[in-house]
């Protein structure tokens, strides 16, 4: 039986076939799914803010939490486990802007997220061959680690393939 | 060790308290929109990692309707006012007399949740306010309908820019006719944990 991993704010996870990676319930967290189909090892990591520059004194160091520093952290870790750093490929979700009326107070964060993770991707020269982000849903999404594909699902029904 | 790990039971105690007192007056405001009596069960305060929050509330996956609130100042943080689907779609069909179908909130449907929210959660902020003797500004509540995880993660992103863990106050009501229950959600930032110990005069 295929493992169920799942990948809470914050986290990083990355695993051997056969498993599937998930997050549940993102907003504007992203989802980043990294896959490499020469050994079927896979990441997923759900991050939460853009840059860990930000990054305040005193508080732990988890660099699942930032979109560049996740990036990093997944890919090193991939690497360990015996991953072939040429063939990884990325497919993205999330970033959402989940609440219906604007407030000043409350910038787009969902699209900055998207945005620091592709840029993070494109620094390691991973291409992002999928995506589904932004939008005003959440979504649920699993990565198959036999066959790279990811599942997402949100409220309103049916549930894509990326 | 992180700093908002280390708070005392005392001090636990003093926030749950300011949430009673918080969530109390909200009720009342809440039981004369609605005209029907809302009770409040007691608060729960605790202290996880952020990434757990979902789980505590019920499950990322979970669908429920929160409106948002964030305040500045002498105080800072986040405040939610959370209602399960059942109790969602009650509400909506007693304010304005509509069914609320499936998943997708209409702009009108948004406004009148965060109008809910609005009156409720200022009533919420002026009573903390008024019982530790310094002034909360709230910002314009937004509304969301959507899986637990999704709605919440924005709080919690803003939490997060500050702190690990998160100082969760929960208190859940419940209506004595209709089922229209769910719970106020408080996340203090961490140096806000301590001002409001302090001013409670635990310390």
């Amino acid at each position: 039986m295929e493992r169920a991993i799942h990948v809470g704010i914050a986290q990083i996870r990355v695993a051997e076939n056969p498993a599937r990676l998930i997050c549940l319930g993102l907003g504007s967290c992203v989802a980043v799914a990294l896959w490499d189909s020469s050994t079927k090892i896979g990441g997923m990591a759900h991050v939460m803010l853009p840059d860990s520059s930000i990054k305040r004194e005193g508080i732990l160091h988890k660099p699942g939490k930032y979109g560049d520093s996740a990036v990093d952290e997944l890919i090193s870790e991939m690497k360990k486990m015996g991953a072939n750093h040429l063939m990884i490929i990325a497919k993205i979700a999330g970033g959402s802007h989940m609440f219906k009326i604007a407030s000043p107070n409350i910038g787009d964060i969902g699209k900055k997220n998207v945005e620091a993770v592709r840029e993070a991707l494109k620094k390691h020269y991973v291409r992002v061959v999928a995506e589904d982000v932004g939008g005003s849903s959440g979504r649920s999404v699993e990565l198959d680690t036999d066959t790279g594909k990811l599942i997402i699902k949100s409220v309103h029904g049916g549930s894509r393939i990326l | 060790m992180n700093e908002d790990q280390e708070m005392k039971p005392l001090e636990i105690d003093a926030l749950t308290e300011a949430g009673n007192i918080g969530a109390g007056h909200a009720a009342t405001s809440l039981s004369k929109l609605l005209r029907e009596h809302i009770m409040n069960s007691s608060t729960q305060s605790m202290i996880i990692p952020i990434e757990q929050v979902p789980e505590a509330l019920g499950g990322a996956e979970r669908i429920i309707a929160g409106v948002y609130t964030t305040f500045e100042g002498e105080l800072s943080g986040g405040l939610l006012m959370l209602f399960p689907e059942d109790s969602t779609k009650t509400l909506v069909k007693l304010l304005s007399g509509k069914e609320l179908e499936g998943y997708e909130i209409t702009d009108f449907e948004a406004s009148l949740l965060s109008e809910v929210g609005n009156i409720c959660l200022c009533w919420y902020l002026s009573a903390i306010s008024k019982m530790i003797g310094i002034d909360i500004t709230p910002s314009v509540p937004v509304a969301a309908y959507d899986m637990t995880g999704a709605v919440i993660d924005l709080p919690l992103i803003e939490l997060g820019k500050v702190a690990d863990h998160a100082m969760v106050i929960k208190t859940n009501f419940k209506g004595e006719v209709h089922e229209i229950d769910g719970f106020f959600l408080m996340l203090p930032e961490p140096e806000s944990q301590k001002m409001m110990v302090k001013k409670l005069g635990v310390v």
